[in-house]
């Protein structure tokens, strides 16, 4: 099945993008010291391919979430460029895969070599938050465009504001925790939670926000246990037995990956999951967990995050959502993850902020220009408009429950009976520190 | 029993101020000073502070396996000591004048080390390796704790760039703060702790750390108080890592727990095992083999990890304790000696 990227001509899509930019502050404020030309007088596109190094685990054990990154980038690249390439007339070539598990030494090193050789026009990717932390400023220092695309720390630009090159697409985990919040803020039956989550900054934040936003919007419900596990935890027995004694209303987790399957596995077996009331999984959680367990999966289970990144969620509505998941299905013989899902809208961002950024000058963008071009941008994702509040995303949280009960074809669960919670009942308002909004969160 | 290293030579100081090495070395000095001028090569002079911050490190680290014969496994708590004191010292006080930061993170690695050299140095070989670990370990989960707000976990702290004696040199962009100052900072302290730690490991303390190493009963009763030399050697290898530690926080720019981890001093020591812990400079190449080895291993295979493992055991197994340096100049002897002999 062919790549949909866009119903619109590109004629109808340049006069769209450019009355999008028109609305914007910051990047418009710098696209628009330049002159504006017309749509057809596109001077200037560089000749050689558009150079991106992609960043992310090759190896340790966030590695399961950085091949679904490769593939997508991989897949996708090719797309774009059997159509031409970027605004259909250049193409993309991955020059460099960095692997993010030699440490922020040597990405930082890369960075400087990046910058100073002129041989990369832009990085993308990155799934430590700690690793975007620290390369995000340098690239930044360096000039060098850095399309950030799947660390969630609501850090990044609370800590960075002034990031002229360096751009967000994916949501924060703001997004998943408070999401998570909404969630239970409907549950009539839930008095006490439980939360387990990776003893790192993600598990810390998510159960920080969750705990601190719970007591704020159902101060009726007690955190009666916060349980941490390490990354790449094995044995999850003593938590297992832990939770299923405690017997809580509902268990928050935000495990991602392999930890969440392993941990979900070692429940079932242990009987977690009939002593609790509902468990919300809340780290990045579907496809790729649903496969890994078969069918084991307990049913009182939601599963989900930071954004609609579900196989079967919107499929029907949406052209692009359908492609993009049955040309990762037909390549990789798999449901794409939301490794795979962060790349494409990523992907997506790039495409549009530059078609964008043509249409406003008539020229090919300078670094600075191309990452404000991406700046407020919005499109269609699967959870609908996918939303970047300047320079980073405002996701919404999507949750679902696994079912059986589907026609695409593969022999695991995926989720169903969606629960849509708009980005702005999960992200704090603009220049508003995401701790201090969820502090004096309100209930919906 | 400690294990035991090749005895060192015991040359007259001044002999070894006219002697080629000392010529040699002065000459790299001097091309490493002009490289970045020369070359203008923005990453080439990170990669140089790079190695040189752990070069420091290792020269510390070796202080303690080479002359003393204790193998650390808690090194990385003296490095990032270093660091995160650099940095929470400049975000409590307002301090930003880099010389002081760099003594108090000195100061700071020195106490650490202190501390964990007093628990550790009455036990030997795997126990001193294992609660050097311990001990460092919990330094490490204290700042993946965050306790006290002042690491902010394992997402890490940024590092602001220090002012130079109210020379606002931070307010230079940051290629031209490293290349035009900050460079030459590592680089002199390096030549310094270089100069320091040979005439400080040459003087009788030096002797007497390697007289503990070849012999501790021997020493023992000659009358030195051998754990309390120990401790020294402790101290001072801490304060030295600490030194490399807190030039590095300002290279990389940004710090987290993981550079206390002990998969750090795991790195520091095998720097020190490849360049050759029994020999005086071998850490300072093996620091500069092993990130190179790394760089390079990182831009042509995926299979870094085991290019890396499989360097180490060929260096292990075929050049022990003397490293790629102990085997350049075993080979350069054999190689004078043969010259000689015909």
């Amino acid at each position: 099945m062919p790549y949909k990227r866009s119903g619109l001509s590109r004629r109808g899509y340049l006069k769209g993008a450019a009355a999008v930019g028109a609305a914007t502050t910051l990047a418009g404020c710098a696209l628009l010291d330049d002159d504006i030309g017309d749509e057809g007088d596109v001077d200037g596109i560089p000749d050689e391919p558009f150079r991106i190094a992609h960043l992310t685990f090759e190896s340790g054990p966030p590695a399961f979430y950085g091949e679904e990154a490769a593939n997508a980038v991989d897949m996708l690249v090719d797309q774009i460029n059997d159509d031409g390439g970027l605004i259909g007339e250049r193409e993309i070539e991955i020059v460099d895969r960095i692997d993010e598990d030699a440490g922020p030494d040597s990405l930082i090193s890369d960075v400087q070599s990046m910058a100073q050789e002129g041989d990369v026009d832009m990085m993308m990717g990155i799934i430590s938050s700690a690793h975007a932390l620290a390369v995000a400023p340098e690239a930044n220092d360096q000039q060098l465009p850095f399309l950030v695309t799947i660390p969630g720390t609501y850090q990044l630009y609370e800590e960075n504001p002034d990031m002229d090159y360096v751009v967000r697409t994916c949501g924060t985990n703001a997004a998943g925790a408070i999401g998570g919040v909404r969630m239970v803020e409907q549950m009539d039956d839930v008095e006490t939670v439980m939360t387990h989550d990776h003893d790192y900054a993600w598990g810390h934040d998510h159960q920080e926000m969750f705990t601190s936003a719970l007591e704020q919007v159902r101060p009726d419900i007690e955190v009666i246990d916060s349980r941490y596990t390490d990354l790449g935890e094995t044995d999850y027995s003593a938590h297992v037995s832990a939770i299923a004694d405690a017997e809580p209303d509902l268990l928050f987790s935000s495990l991602w990956g392999g930890d969440t399957a392993t941990f979900v596995s070692q429940g079932v077996d242990g009987g977690m999951f009939d002593a609790v009331g509902e468990a919300l999984l809340v780290g990045d959680t579907g496809a790729p967990l649903l496969r890994n367990l078969g069918p084991d999966m307990p049913e009182n289970v939601w599963l989900g995050g930071r954004g609609g990144y579900q196989p079967n969620y919107r499929y029907d509505e949406d052209d692009g959502h359908q492609a993009f998941v049955d040309d990762y299905y037909d390549q990789y013989d798999q449901l794409p993850g939301w490794g795979a899902y962060h790349e494409w809208v990523a992907l997506q961002a790039l495409e549009q902020g530059i078609e964008r950024a043509v249409s406003i000058i008539g020229d090919w963008p300078n670094d600075e220009q191309l990452m404000a071009s991406m700046h407020d941008l919005s499109f269609e994702t699967p959870h609908g408009q996918h939303t970047m509040r300047g320079p980073q995303a405002a996701a919404p949280a999507v949750f679902g429950r696994p079912t059986d009960d589907h026609d695409f074809p593969v022999d695991h669960q995926l989720p169903t009976d969606f629960e849509f919670i708009a980005a702005a009942d999960v992200n704090p308002p603009e220049d508003v520190p995401t701790m201090d909004w969820v502090d004096e969160i309100e209930p919906l | 029993m400690s294990t035991r290293f090749p005895t060192f030579q015991n040359v007259e100081i001044r002999e070894s101020l006219l002697n080629w090495r000392l010529l040699a070395a002065v000459g790299l000095f001097v091309v490493l000073a002009l490289y970045p001028a020369v070359t203008g090569n923005a990453y080439h002079t990170r990669l140089l502070a790079w190695m040189m911050c752990f070069a420091i490190a290792a020269l510390g680290f070796n202080i303690v396996l080479g002359y003393t014969g204790l193998l650390s496994f808690g090194h990385a708590a003296f490095f990032g000591t270093g660091m995160y004191t650099v940095v929470i010292v400049m975000n409590a006080t307002g301090i930003t004048d880099l010389l002081v930061l760099v003594v108090l993170a000195m100061i700071a690695a020195g106490v650490v080390g202190a501390i964990i050299g007093a628990l550790s140095v009455k036990t030997h070989e795997i126990y001193f390796a294992l609660l050097t670990l311990a001990l460092a370990q919990l330094l490490y989960v204290l700042a993946v704790r965050d306790v006290g707000g002042l690491t902010r976990g394992t997402d890490g702290i940024g590092v602001s760039r220090p002012d130079f004696f109210g020379v606002p040199v931070s307010e230079l962009s940051a290629t031209v703060y490293l290349v035009g100052f900050y460079y030459y900072v590592i680089l002199t302290f390096l030549a310094a702790t270089i100069v320091a730690l040979w005439f400080v490991l040459r003087s009788p303390f030096g002797l007497t750390l390697k007289m503990i190493r070849e012999n501790e009963t021997r020493a023992e009763m000659t009358g030195v108080p051998v754990l309390r030399y120990r401790l020294y050697s402790m101290i001072l290898s801490a304060t030295v890592v600490g030194l490399g530690g807190a030039l590095y926080a300002i290279v990389v720019g940004h710090i987290t727990p993981e550079y206390l981890d002990w998969t750090m001093s795991g790195e520091i020591v095998f720097m020190a095992l490849l360049g050759g812990i029994g020999t005086f400079l071998g850490p300072v190449i093996g620091a500069g083999g092993f990130i190179l080895l790394q760089e390079l291993a990182l831009a042509y295979t995926e299979y870094w990890h085991f290019t890396m493992g499989l360097v180490l055991f060929v260096i292990v197994l075929t050049l022990r304790e003397k490293g790629v340096w102990g085997g350049v100049k075993t080979l350069a002897t054999r190689v004078a000696d043969r010259r000689d002999d015909q």
